[in-house]
C-alpha cells in the first residue's frame, strides 16, 4: 500500500518533472527569488535589547517584616547623563537602565516631586558585552557588584540578584528601604 | 541541539562522468544488474540565483554521487560562502567553508536498468570551519545615549548531522535535476561556536 503510494507520487513528481522541468525550474528560481527578496530587509528584533536593572521600593513594618512600599510620585534621574524618568503615582516597582560606557551608574531617587528631597544611589557593575542575533546586534549583561546610597530618604538598599541579564523571572535586583 | 531547517527547496544539475552497465536487453523487467555503476558531478544552481539577489549573503555548492550496490548512493558535498552585515548597530563580514558526506537511498525498484531516476531518503554528515571578520556595534539607550566598540575576529568549526529527502530525474541522457530538501539536522558540536563571544 505505502509502496504503491510511493510509486504513484514519485510517478507523477516524475511525469511533470520531465515534461515540465523548465516551468518547474522557473518556479524554483521565482521561489528563490521571492526568498531572496525577503532576505534583502533586516529580519525585526524581537526580543529586548536593553537589560533594565529592577528596583523595588519597601518599608520595615516590624523587625522582621518587611513590605512594599509604594512612592507618591516618585522620579529617577541620572546624574550623569541628566535624563529624569518620572514614573506614575504610588510606584513601587522600578526599571532603569545602567550606563554601558562606564562601571557606575548614578541615580538620584526623588520619592515624592512635590518635595525636593532627594537620595543619590550609585550602582557599581561589571560590563558583559552580549550578542543577541543579527536582527537585535549586541547588548550589554551586566554584575552588580555593590550600591552606595546616601540616606535622606532611603534607609538602606539591599542587592538581591546581581546578574542584570534581561531574565524577567528572577527576583528584583535591589530593594530600596525607606 | 537540533533544529528543523527551512524548506527550501534546492535544485541540482547533475551531468553524469561516467556510466556504464554490463546490461542487457532487459526492458520491462525491474532487475538491477550487477557491476552498473554512475559518476555524477553536480552543482546548485539556486545558489548564483541566490547571490545575484542578496546583498548580504553569497554561497556556492557542489555534489558529486557514486552508485552503490543495493540502489545506495554514496554522496559528497561541499561548499563556501560568506556573508556581509553591514546595518548601522552591527558589521561583520564572515566566510565559511563546508564538506558533507552520506549516503542515499532509493525508495523504489528500478522500472528499467538504466533508470536512474528516484524518490530518495538520505543521511550526511558535516563539517564546516567559519571565520568572522572583526565586528563593529553600536547599542543605545535613551537615558544614556550610544556605546561602539570592536570585537577582535574569530574562527570556529562544527559538525552536525542531518537527514535528506528528494527527488531526481534525468532531463536528458546523462543530465539530471534532483531536488533536495534537507529537513532535519541535528548540531553534534561547535567548537567556540558562538562568534561573537
Amino acid at each position: 500500500m505505502i509502496r504503491n503510494s510511493c510509486l504513484f507520487v514519485f510517478s507523477l513528481l516524475r511525469f511533470f518533472t520531465q515534461k515540465f522541468w523548465l516551468p518547474t525550474t522557473y518556479c524554483v528560481l521565482l521561489t528563490a527569488y521571492c526568498l531572496s527578496s525577503c532576505e534583502q530587509q533586516r529580519d525585526p528584533c524581537l526580543q529586548p535589547t536593553t537589560a533594565y536593572l529592577r528596583l523595588r521600593s519597601m518599608k520595615n513594618v516590624a523587625d522582621t517584616t518587611v513590605a512594599d512600599s509604594l512612592l507618591p510620585n516618585p522620579r529617577w534621574s541620572a546624574i550623569d547623563s541628566g535624563v529624569t524618568l518620572i514614573f506614575g503615582r504610588r510606584t513601587g516597582s522600578f526599571s532603569l537602565s545602567l550606563n554601558a560606557s562606564a562601571d557606575s551608574s548614578r541615580y538620584a531617587i526623588q520619592p515624592d516631586s512635590a518635595v525636593f528631597s532627594f537620595d543619590t544611589l550609585t550602582f557599581f557593575y561589571d560590563r558583559r558585552l552580549q550578542f543577541l542575533s543579527n536582527a537585535c546586534g549586541y547588548t550589554y549583561f551586566y554584575n552588580l557588584r555593590s550600591i552606595k546610597t546616601t540616606n535622606h530618604n532611603v534607609d538602606s538598599v539591599l542587592l538581591r540578584n546581581n546578574e542584570v541579564n534581561g531574565n524577567v523571572n528572577t527576583p528584583d535586583h535591589v530593594q530600596v528601604f525607606f | 541541539m537540533y533544529r528543523f531547517f527551512s524548506s527550501i527547496l534546492v535544485l541540482f544539475f547533475a551531468a553524469s562522468a561516467f556510466a556504464q552497465t554490463d546490461s542487457t536487453d532487459t526492458e520491462g523487467t525491474s532487475a538491477i544488474l550487477p557491476k552498473q555503476q554512475q559518476l555524477r558531478i553536480g552543482f546548485d544552481i539556486s545558489k548564483p540565483i541566490f547571490n545575484a539577489l542578496s546583498k548580504t549573503k553569497q554561497s556556492y555548492e557542489f555534489t558529486v554521487d557514486y552508485c552503490l550496490p543495493k540502489e545506495i548512493y554514496l554522496v559528497a558535498e561541499g561548499g563556501f560562502g560568506g556573508a556581509n552585515i553591514d546595518y548601522a548597530d552591527l558589521k561583520y563580514s564572515s566566510s565559511n567553508t563546508f564538506f558533507r558526506v552520506g549516503i542515499d537511498k532509493s525508495m523504489l525498484q528500478r522500472l528499467f536498468p538504466n533508470d536512474w531516476d528516484f524518490l530518495f531518503v538520505g543521511i550526511r554528515y558535516g563539517v564546516a570551519i567559519i571565520n568572522r571578520s572583526e565586528a563593529t556595534y553600536l547599542t543605545s539607550d535613551p537615558v544614556w545615549g550610544t556605546t561602539t566598540g570592536t570585537i577582535a575576529s574569530k574562527s570556529f568549526s562544527g559538525h552536525w548531522a542531518e537527514l535528506t529527502a528528494g527527488l531526481r530525474v534525468e532531463l536528458f541522457r546523462g543530465f539530471f535535476i534532483r531536488f533536495v530538501e534537507n529537513f532535519y539536522s541535528i548540531n553534534l558540536h561547535f567548537a567556540n561556536c558562538h562568534p561573537h563571544l
